[in-house]
């Protein structure tokens, strides 16, 4: 699994590729968690993610907890059809909110 | 029954895509569709990764060994192993209104399978967990 994080005024980014599962998504995990830490928005990319299970799919749904928790926005981007059908059968596909592409940046925010 | 696969691995988390990459292989020799091949992977995945989370632990140097065949279009997995005893009170989904990280994957066994039950193990196992799918 690849992760890449970056500032995304106003957000916090986080991009999964490859193989979301049981091996790695402790990393994404930590990844997502470590990001809330800092008291910004996050959105988590899935557009590269070939493979997810419900392992992966745990580390969204606390990611999108601790948000919640402390009053931060959470999203998915671009989410990859393969993580698409995995969401679906959670029924989580209508509880994370969506965004089909990533926002404009917003420098200086 | 054709024989498809039967592969030990080690009940390792790095173990999985392995294990992934081999059904990938046996689902398109029984004639499974992409779709249907995709479904059969992650079902069998997550009771693998049950076997390494639940029946064993997390323990070092444990293994399980995965048989696959057909016969008239069902798909038939086995999924064998020396972990704690198991029965199919343990295959009970949790709520979906319940929303909290895990306990997602006998869901998808059971969303993605026709049926999924353990059976009598053979010699030389603890549980024998078997998934079936009809596929044409």
């Amino acid at each position: 699994m690849e992760i890449q994080i970056e500032d995304w005024p106003p957000y916090q980014l986080v991009r999964l590729g490859g193989d979301v599962d049981l091996h790695s998504s402790p990393r994404a995990r930590e990844a997502i968690l470590d990001c809330l830490k800092q008291k910004m928005a996050l959105l988590v990319d899935l557009s590269a993610v070939a493979y997810m299970d419900s392992s992966g799919v745990a580390s969204l749904v606390e990611g999108y907890q601790t948000a919640k928790k402390h009053g931060l926005e959470f999203g998915l981007v671009a989410v990859a059809p393969s993580a698409m059908k995995v969401l679906k059968l959670a029924r989580l596909d209508k509880v994370f909110p969506m965004h089909a592409t990533l926002p404009e940046r917003r420098a200086g925010v | 029954m054709q024989a498809l696969l039967d592969q030990t691995f080690a009940a390792s988390s790095r173990a999985l895509a392995a294990v992934r990459a081999a059904l990938r292989e046996a689902c398109q020799q029984a004639g499974c569709g992409e779709e249907c091949a995709e479904q059969c992977v992650l079902a069998v995945n997550e009771a693998c990764m049950n076997v390494i989370q639940h029946g064993y632990q997390f323990a070092d140097g444990q293994h399980f060994t995965l048989r696959l065949g057909i016969a008239d279009g069902v798909l038939q997995a086995q999924l064998l192993d020396n972990g704690v005893l198991a029965t199919d009170a343990d295959l009970c989904p949790r709520a979906l209104d319940e929303l909290r990280p895990g306990g997602l994957g006998v869901l998808f066994m059971r969303e993605l399978m026709d049926q999924v039950g353990y059976q009598l193990a053979p010699q030389g196992f603890t549980n024998c967990l078997q998934l079936t799918k009809r596929i044409y």
